[in-house]
């Protein structure tokens, strides 16, 4: 029942909570879950928050297939990373901005909410399902590392506020 | 390479020296805050960002070195969009080094990356933040 319990502020009907009931109920439901999250992913208002960082996500794609895309050196874009980013893009609540993508120079995907050189928080998408993470809002920053699970970590959801804050 | 480019400069690079960070993709600024973004910062895997120092030359000398040293040594054509420029004080804020190599002449790499990947997008954060654009029109 974690979907039910999920708090409003992460609420997104896309993502995709483990099932860990062994009933026949619990498939059930399950089945009825995905049901309902093919339905809303149709719907222009509800589904258009995933589908718009699905297109950024196959364009940047497209455009990052070979290596030495930046014309650095940069690494081809990494298939697993790029799955990853799409479980990632799940996770996303409706409320915020739908973030910028972008290849990394090591092939990663990136996710970016960007206002201005000094209000900007990313976040790279690494195919082990790490997320490394920087901000700069002003004067402060912040960095680190989460893990991807099944639900988005507060504190990348925090740090998404602030840079519209 | 045209004499002019070959000026002497000092080995060891002043606080006060301007970088040019050649932008060699559209991703690598934004034209409705005309800022750098941090992706022109992102180093290479070998932790080496290549810039070069524009101390004393006009802006069609620093071009010029971008069409010739930048863009000419790349595999395939790219476009020269413009310079993310910053003060080399503005790097030992960051805590990194610059190792000016001059090859060729004038050029440098920004080195002392940190291992952790956040951190280095923390830096790229910085920098870009520190950073003029100049577009090339």
């Amino acid at each position: 029942m974690t979907p039910l319990c999920a708090s409003n502020v992460k609420a997104n009907l896309f993502a995709s909570h483990r099932n860990l009931g062994v009933s026949n109920d619990a498939d059930a439901l399950e089945e009825k879950v995905v049901d309902l999250q093919e339905k809303f992913m149709q719907s222009i208002t509800l589904g258009s928050h995933y589908w718009e960082t699905l297109s950024s996500l196959t364009k940047a794609e497209a455009e990052s297939a070979a290596g030495n895309w930046d014309g650095y050196d940069a690494r081809p874009i990494d298939r697993v990373s790029c799955l990853r980013a799409i479980q990632f893009s799940k996770l996303l609540p409706m409320s915020v901005p739908t973030p910028e993508i972008h290849i990394d120079t090591d092939g990663e995907v990136r996710f970016e909410w960007y206002r201005g050189p000094c209000q900007v928080f990313s976040v790279a998408v690494r195919g082990d399902g790490e997320l490394a993470y920087a901000g700069l809002f002003g004067a402060n920053k912040a960095y680190g590392t989460e893990y991807l699970g099944d639900e988005l970590p507060n504190v990348l959801l925090d740090n998404i506020y602030r840079v519209y804050a | 390479m045209p004499e002019e480019f070959i000026l002497q400069l000092p080995s060891a690079v002043g606080p006060n020296e301007s970088l040019a960070r050649y932008l060699t993709h559209s991703n690598h600024y934004n034209l409705q805050t005309r800022s750098v973004r941090p992706t022109a910062f992102e180093p290479p895997s070998d932790l080496r960002l290549s810039v070069f120092r524009i101390n004393g030359l006009d802006i069609e000398h620093v071009w010029k070195i971008g069409q010739v040293n930048v863009i000419g040594a790349m595999s395939r054509p790219r476009t020269l969009y413009g310079i993310g420029k910053i003060k080399a004080s503005a790097v030992s804020h960051v805590h990194l080094d610059i190792d000016p190599d001059n090859v060729p002449p004038r050029h440098a790499c920004l080195v002392g990356w940190p291992e952790q990947k956040s951190r280095r997008m923390s830096i790229a954060q910085e920098l870009a933040a520190s950073a003029s654009l100049i577009l090339r029109s």
